[in-house]
């Protein structure tokens, strides 16, 4: 009887709002034919219940919470277009070209090993910039939104970034880039920031 | 997903339609994310500002979570009814907004610590409402959660368990420690008010009784 009445008195919030199946439905309703504990409870629970429903709340129009949260759909939707468009987007859409840029890029090694412009000044690709300016960082890159394809990929040239990871839930891209020997982490943010399309940059880690 | 029709003989009419809609969202259908956002905004709206207790949160909350209604709608299987997988999703979003601030220690302990006393003091001069904000603040995020959902929303307990992700005896336990903290407060109160104020105590006498 104890672990049955405890068993009741357990089900009770949910015998009140109606929820129960039939089976524990009638159990419920049995027991508390002979039990005024059990009684007394319902009646406080029934109370309450009544109070509970009854706390109204002033809620803010809807639409402009929806126009918000469309922005950031919106926006969500072009980080995922400028990342497929960098070829590092989720569907690997780019897989059947890959072959052709290693081709391409085969070729470009050759040329760069081979002295075309021996006394003149030299061909330099952005990725040996980088290597030889500074020691490279790892940094946390966001954009302001919405952007562009075209204006996220220049910011990222403009950066001169290696990007290791991203969008995460932030929208945030994890990139190395070189800092320049002459400059601390937080001079190179400040000129980072001052790129067309960068919203934020914060340092991660070496 | 599951279809229309499987559900139609299982479902009520409100969860069908709300299937409908998530299945038009799963191809990206903005016009009908935009009819079921108008669903459960109020709904959403009101269960997490219960459930994180500040109300300049809760639009935020509700838009995380709605972003992923919009995200992984073709994601849902069907096994819920589509309100219990959505309130799933506030109640992992709301609880992780709480984490996020870590000014609320134990949030989803199932028992808080003994301060009742300290506590009276701050609601003593309140309304019945205001007495049952200030009585479900002093009780954890998820023991609120399972009140709420149990009262105002008509959950089942296999319904809540399913949206907090726990078994249903850890939904009924923390019934039963909310219940039990709640019945602590009131009397309290009302000695305090009759003390205080005649008139209002009057009021709340007969409401005195209710835990």
């Amino acid at each position: 009887m104890g672990k049955k009445h405890e068993n009741i008195m357990q089900l009770l919030p949910w015998f009140i709002n109606d929820s129960l199946g039939s089976k524990e439905q009638a159990l419920v309703l049995s027991h508390l034919v002979g039990c005024t504990d059990c009684q007394k409870e319902r009646d406080r629970l029934q109370d309450l219940e009544a109070l509970i429903v009854d706390g109204s709340l002033a809620l803010p129009d809807y639409r402009f919470s929806f126009r918000k949260l469309m922005a950031r759909i919106e926006a969500a939707e072009l980080n995922k277009e400028s990342t497929a468009d960098h070829g590092f987007g989720r569907k690997r859409s780019w897989l059947p070209g890959i072959g052709l840029a290693a081709s391409v890029s085969i070729i470009a090694a050759i040329i760069a090993l081979v002295p075309i412009n021996s006394g003149q000044k030299e061909f330099q690709t952005l990725s040996t910039v980088t290597a030889t300016q500074g020691v490279s960082h790892r940094f946390a890159l966001t954009f302001t939104q919405p952007i562009s394809a075209q204006t996220m990929r220049q910011a990222l040239i403009d950066t001169n970034s290696y990007l290791v990871s991203g969008p995460d839930s932030a929208g945030a891209y994890i990139v190395d880039i070189a800092v320049p020997d002459q400059m601390t982490d937080d001079e190179f943010i400040v000129s980072i920031k001052t790129i067309d399309g960068v919203e934020d940059a914060a340092f991660v880690g070496p | 997903m599951t279809s229309i029709q499987e559900l139609k003989s299982t479902r009520g009419p409100e969860d069908v339609e709300n299937l409908k809609l998530l299945q038009l969202v799963a191809v990206k259908d903005k016009v009908a994310f935009e009819k079921l956002y108008t669903r459960f905004y109020p709904q959403l709206s009101r269960y997490l500002n219960r459930l994180l207790r500040r109300p300049e949160m809760v639009e935020e909350v509700v838009n995380d979570t709605l972003f992923v209604v919009w995200e992984k709608a073709e994601q849902f299987q069907g096994r819920s009814k589509v309100s219990t997988w959505v309130t799933g999703i506030a109640y992992l979003k709301g609880i992780k907004a709480l984490d996020k601030l870590r000014t609320v220690p134990d949030q989803h302990a199932d028992s808080l610590d003994e301060d009742i006393e300290e506590s009276v003091n701050l609601i003593s001069k309140l309304g019945l409402q205001e007495w049952l904000t200030c009585g479900l603040d002093m009780i954890s995020a998820d023991q609120r959660s399972v009140v709420e959902l149990t009262y105002f929303f008509g959950y089942s307990y296999q319904e809540i368990a399913e949206a907090m992700g726990c078994p249903v005896n850890t939904v009924k336990t923390r019934m039963f420690h909310a219940r039990r903290r709640l019945a602590k407060l009131l009397p309290q109160l009302q000695e305090h008010n009759n003390v205080a104020s005649p008139e209002k105590g009057s009021r709340k006498k007969g409401l005195g009784e209710l835990l």
